[in-house]
């Protein structure tokens, strides 16, 4: 699945993980996108856009001169963002594939809970 | 079909090739990948008999290779070699009275894809032409082995798409043991089945390009959430920036935690991973 | 090494297309020696010697063996042509052209000395080798011979120039020339050597030298060509 997303997707989520991980807290320096490029070795255009798009949402906001920060709530933003992508995107594609493969709705609870107390 | 066993070669004070031992027994479309003077052309002249070898055994369909019997079946002529100046058909006329393999209705085909003048004399040719010109004559020759050293010098992006045409059309015809040389890597990939890399006159990889699809792959996250991940993966290159690192690995997919991100690895990084170009940047 | 006919007289038939700059410069020195025939009749000068545009034909047995080795010899390899085939197509091609000159050089002589020999003595290379002294058919042979061995000498020397030992042999036949030429004992190795292959008044002998020089020297170039890289 990682493989499918366009890499400014995949440099978002980068950023929003290490967020959300702690390793970036509010306020702190993230990684430039001149490193970004070297890095994943793509065009900095890619990376420009893929700040850009943070810096719309609110998570992240530019010092001048001194690179992008990580905005105050960030990490709220990011669980806010994702829990909607999570609820819309990936609950329905997880249910039409459930619905592709036969597996009925009784089946769909066993396997939650079974996820859930660790016998999966 | 080509067999080379501990083979080197040296020129004057530099070795060339340094004990190589390949083998190369199936019909396919081969390309040798390797920086400027690694020894690629090295490696394909003494697969033709233009040069001998200083030690070691060069072989072709099993008969030792030599500068004085150059092997029949092999057909090498450098993209950049000087021709006869005359018309382009009289010089497929010539090829074909050096060679009664030489498939005319092929190369017919071809200058008409490629819209080369018949009639314009080989200097009239830009230097794009007369390469493909050359290119065309040896992939006509029908050779159980055809060697291609650089074929898309000097040629636009469109010449080269319809080359790639040409060369998997006529391996399609028919198929034979053919090797590119060239430094558009991942153009070749698209064309090419196996992959031999070469540096500093040793065989550093050589295995399907399949192979390379499947294995190659880079891993990108927080430097330590990477180092564990790690252990245990034949990781090919590594570099580290602004707390972050990427590693390069050749092995089987694992599962990467959330935290990391993973993309496939293309040939041309393949190789310049392979080569050494990402060891040592931190 | 096994002849392939077909495959070294189709190098052979390419060799002569491709010897442009020969032909037109044994074609110049023809029409310029034939002008020069036709000057001294219509002008009726009277002059001490007359050179036989025969002679001139030689320029072909001279070029020819430099373009075919120094030129035509890459070009072929670059369209897959095999070192064997090239090897015996050349000889074909000097064959044939020693044939040719002599020929023309003893057709041209006969006429000119019909025409001309009035007017003054007609210098000719095959008339001052002494080659007629056995008549014209023997004549033709002997100078066949002796201009294969030319051609062959020529190739093999313009073959061995791109190895460090070409340069050796011209240095030491420069050498041998000039020194051997003012000591007496070495002078009259030189004389003999020239006379077997040349001015040796039984025929056999001197064909038989310069076949025998000639299969040495081609046998030579069957070892440069063996060092010869693409």
């Amino acid at each position: 699945m990682n493989n499918d997303k366009p890499i400014f997707i995949k440099i978002m989520e980068m950023i929003e993980d290490n967020i959300l991980s702690g390793v970036y807290k509010t306020d702190d320096i993230i990684i430039s996108t001149t490193q970004i490029s070297k890095l994943l070795s793509v065009n900095p255009t890619t990376s420009v856009k893929a700040v850009g798009n943070l810096a719309n949402e609110g998570i992240l906001y530019k010092r001048r001169g001194i690179g992008m920060c990580v905005a105050s709530g960030a990490r709220e933003k990011i669980l806010s963002r994702r829990k909607k992508i999570f609820l819309g995107e990936t609950v329905t594609a997880f249910w039409e594939e459930a619905q592709k493969l036969g597996i009925t709705e009784d089946e769909l609870i066993q396997i939650i809970r079974r996820k859930s107390n660790g016998s999966l | 079909m080509v067999h080379f066993e501990e083979v080197t070669k040296c020129y004057q004070h530099t070795k060339a090739l340094d004990h190589v031992t390949l083998d190369l027994k199936e019909n396919k479309i081969y390309c040798l990948l390797g920086r400027n003077g690694a020894g690629k052309t090295t490696l394909l002249k003494l697969i033709a008999g233009h040069i001998n070898a200083s030690a070691g055994k060069v072989e072709v369909g099993g008969s030792p290779v030599s500068t004085l019997k150059m092997p029949e079946c092999v057909n090498f002529i450098e993209s950049r070699a000087t021709q006869f100046n005359v018309k382009v058909e009289r010089l497929l006329q010539t090829a074909k009275e050096l060679d009664d393999d030489f498939d005319m209705a092929f190369a017919q085909e071809m200058l008409q894809k490629f819209q080369l003048d018949k009639k314009k004399k080989y200097n009239q040719l830009s230097f794009g032409m007369q390469t493909m010109l050359t290119t065309l004559i040896s992939l006509a020759s029908n050779s159980k082995v055809v060697i291609l050293d650089e074929p898309v010098l000097g040629f636009d992006a469109i010449m080269r798409s319809q080359f790639y045409e040409l060369l998997t059309d006529s391996f399609e015809n028919h198929p034979r043991l053919i090797i590119v040389s060239t430094h558009l890597i991942d153009e070749i990939a698209k064309s090419a089945q196996e992959l031999i890399i070469i540096d500093q006159g040793k065989i550093l990889f050589q295995s399907t390009i399949n192979d390379v699809d499947e294995k190659a792959y880079s891993i990108t996250g927080m430097s330590k959430d990477l180092t564990p991940v790690l252990s245990g993966l034949h990781v090919i290159g590594q570099k580290t920036i602004g707390g972050f690192t990427t590693a390069y690995i050749y092995d089987k997919h694992i599962e990467i935690p959330s935290n990391l991100t993973t993309q496939p690895l293309g040939l041309q990084e393949f190789f310049i991973n392979m080569v050494g170009g990402n060891t040592n940047e931190h | 090494m096994s002849i392939n006919f077909n495959k070294a007289w189709a190098i052979s038939k390419i060799n002569f297309r491709h010897l442009k700059a020969a032909y037109i410069i044994t074609g110049c020195l023809l029409l310029v020696g034939i002008a020069n025939l036709i000057l001294i009749m219509t002008a009726a000068n009277i002059t001490n010697g007359i050179v036989d545009p025969g002679n001139y034909a030689y320029a072909a047995a001279i070029f020819a063996p430099i373009f075919i080795p120094a030129i035509n010899f890459k070009k072929i390899m670059h369209l897959n042509g095999k070192k064997t085939d090239f090897y015996w197509g050349a000889l074909f091609n000097y064959v044939i052209i020693a044939a040719v000159v002599s020929f023309f050089e003893i057709l041209l002589y006969i006429v000119t000395k019909n025409t001309c020999s009035s007017y003054g003595h007609v210098l000719d290379i095959v008339q001052a080798f002494g080659w007629f002294s056995h008549g014209i058919v023997p004549a033709f042979f002997q100078q066949f011979f002796f201009i294969l061995l030319l051609e062959i000498f020529i190739h093999t020397l313009t073959a061995m120039q791109t190895f460090w030992f070409g340069w050796v042999t011209d240095v030491a036949l420069v050498a041998v020339i000039s020194v051997f030429t003012p000591i007496p004992v070495l002078r009259s190795a030189l004389v003999w050597f020239f006379y077997m292959i040349i001015f040796n008044p039984t025929v056999m002998i001197q064909i038989i030298s310069c076949i025998v020089l000639s299969a040495f020297l081609y046998a030579l170039y069957l070892l440069v060509l063996k060092k010869q890289r693409i």
